[in-house]
């Protein structure tokens, strides 16, 4: 019953998740009933066929299922077609913009305000795209186009899934820059940004005192980070194989955390503007384990989330 | 010959549109009198197919929510075989509902009976 499974999970993803969970036990009882009738008809018929002669694409049935509902900006047949070319659009256009910024920003000698000014403007690009996409989605309804792109859809185009729980693409997305970002500064391509400010003077010229094999690790997560970030914007439920991987990875970045909290001393400033800032050094060191700590926090809580959800199903 | 084959099209097209406006008003009757007894949505559909009411699940499920919405149908989960299955059934109020609809579909159909008969 895998099959049928991964089918009925894709099916009930595009719906709300509070909805998920009674619509899957009540759409999988029926499906799987209806092949076990057919079952006595055809002895040997297997689910992607059974699939294939009955079952429409996951989206489409998916919108019939929906097709009471009064929550639409355009009509049932495109709904969920319409958010996915959002969610696409938005994902495109976001990662168009962060590869400017950065070579943008490479270019520039005034590296962190280049990337800041490149990056100000995704918010409205991100407005005109999504605008555009409603414009296209709109003149289809009132054209009275069908969906053509959801016929001829085959069992086989279902990939395997253990949950209807979808990644979340602005997470993922969100990772990727992050682990993009810190690969650089770990390798001197960029400076961290001056952020703090004493006595009229920036302190820019930060040190973190941490060992070779220490930055070796981190760099060697950050990219696997990248790797994965990529594979699940590519994919849209998790599986038992993805959650797996996020856990061991979870568990090795809260090891590396664990190690930098444990640190006695973690920041120092070099140059002359050390004699300023003597006196807050401990603050400042207090508060940036503070942040790891509840960096740490929230790794664990994602990890025990994930091992519940395997647990689960 | 391409017009004939246009026509023809276009007819079936015309004739799918009026079923399916007829169906989707007389749909929530029959689910509502099939629902005097209890049935989860396979068994419902099943029994709706067999009595010539050809019914989809995309159809039938949200037929069923928006019937519940209003309070015509009570649900329970329970726990059959190796799966959860929503068995449904018509409520109080879905019964007084049932049976003024009844008499509307009776006397809507004497009236077009008689209509129709007049035509031919």
């Amino acid at each position: 019953m895998n099959l049928l499974k991964a089918y009925v999970h894709q099916v009930v993803s595009y719906h709300p998740s509070a909805d998920r969970d009674e619509l899957f036990a009540e759409i999988y009882d029926e499906i799987c009933e209806e092949y076990a009738d057919l079952l006595v008809e055809k002895p040997g018929l297997s689910e992607a066929d059974f699939l294939d002669t009955s079952k429409q694409h996951p989206m489409k049935f998916a919108a019939q299922l929906a097709s009471d509902s009064s929550s639409y900006l355009v009509g049932p047949q495109f709904y969920f077609s319409f958010l996915s070319a959002l969610k696409t659009g938005a994902s495109i256009t976001a990662g168009i913009f962060l590869i400017l910024a950065v070579i943008a920003a490479l270019a520039s000698g005034d590296h962190w305000r280049t990337f800041y000014r490149v990056l100000f403007e995704i918010p409205e690009a991100l407005l005109w795209v999504g605008a555009v996409i409603l414009g296209i989605f709109v003149a289809m309804e009132k054209g009275g186009e069908k969906a053509t792109w959801l016929e001829g859809w085959k069992a086989s185009d279902l990939k395997m899934a253990d949950s209807h729980q979808t990644i979340s693409r602005g997470e993922s997305f969100f990772d990727l820059s992050f682990s993009i970002f810190a690969l650089l500064w770990i390798f001197d391509v960029i400076p961290i940004p001056p952020v703090l400010r004493h006595d009229d003077v920036w302190i820019e010229v930060w040190a973190i005192s941490l060992p070779d094999w220490f930055w070796m690790a981190a760099a060697a997560l950050f990219l696997f980070d990248i790797g994965f970030s990529l594979l699940r914007l590519t994919r849209s439920l998790w599986t038992r194989q993805l959650r797996l991987t996020t856990i061991v990875t979870n568990i090795l970045w809260l090891a590396l955390l664990g190690f930098v909290v444990s640190q006695a001393q973690l920041l120092d400033v070099a140059g002359s503007e050390l004699q300023a800032i003597t006196d807050l050094l401990p603050m400042l060191n207090k508060m940036l384990k503070g942040g790891l700590t509840v960096l740490m926090a929230i790794i664990a809580w994602d990890t025990a989330s994930h091992t519940w959800r395997l647990l689960k199903n | 010959m391409k017009t004939k084959v246009n026509k023809e099209n276009t007819t079936t097209e015309i004739v799918d549109k009026f079923r399916l406006e007829l169906r989707r008003g007389a749909l929530p009757l029959a689910v509502l009198a099939q629902l005097r007894e209890e049935h989860y949505g396979y068994s419902l559909r099943k029994r709706l197919n067999a009595r010539g009411l050809d019914i989809d699940e995309g159809t039938l499920y949200p037929l069923i929510r928006r019937l519940e919405k209003q309070g015509l149908l009570n649900s329970e989960w329970r726990s059959d075989d190796k799966r959860k299955k929503r068995y449904y059934r018509i409520s109080e109020l879905g019964k007084t509902v049932l049976t003024l609809l009844k008499g509307e579909w009776q006397t809507l159909n004497e009236s077009i009976n008689g209509i129709l008969g007049k035509e031919r």
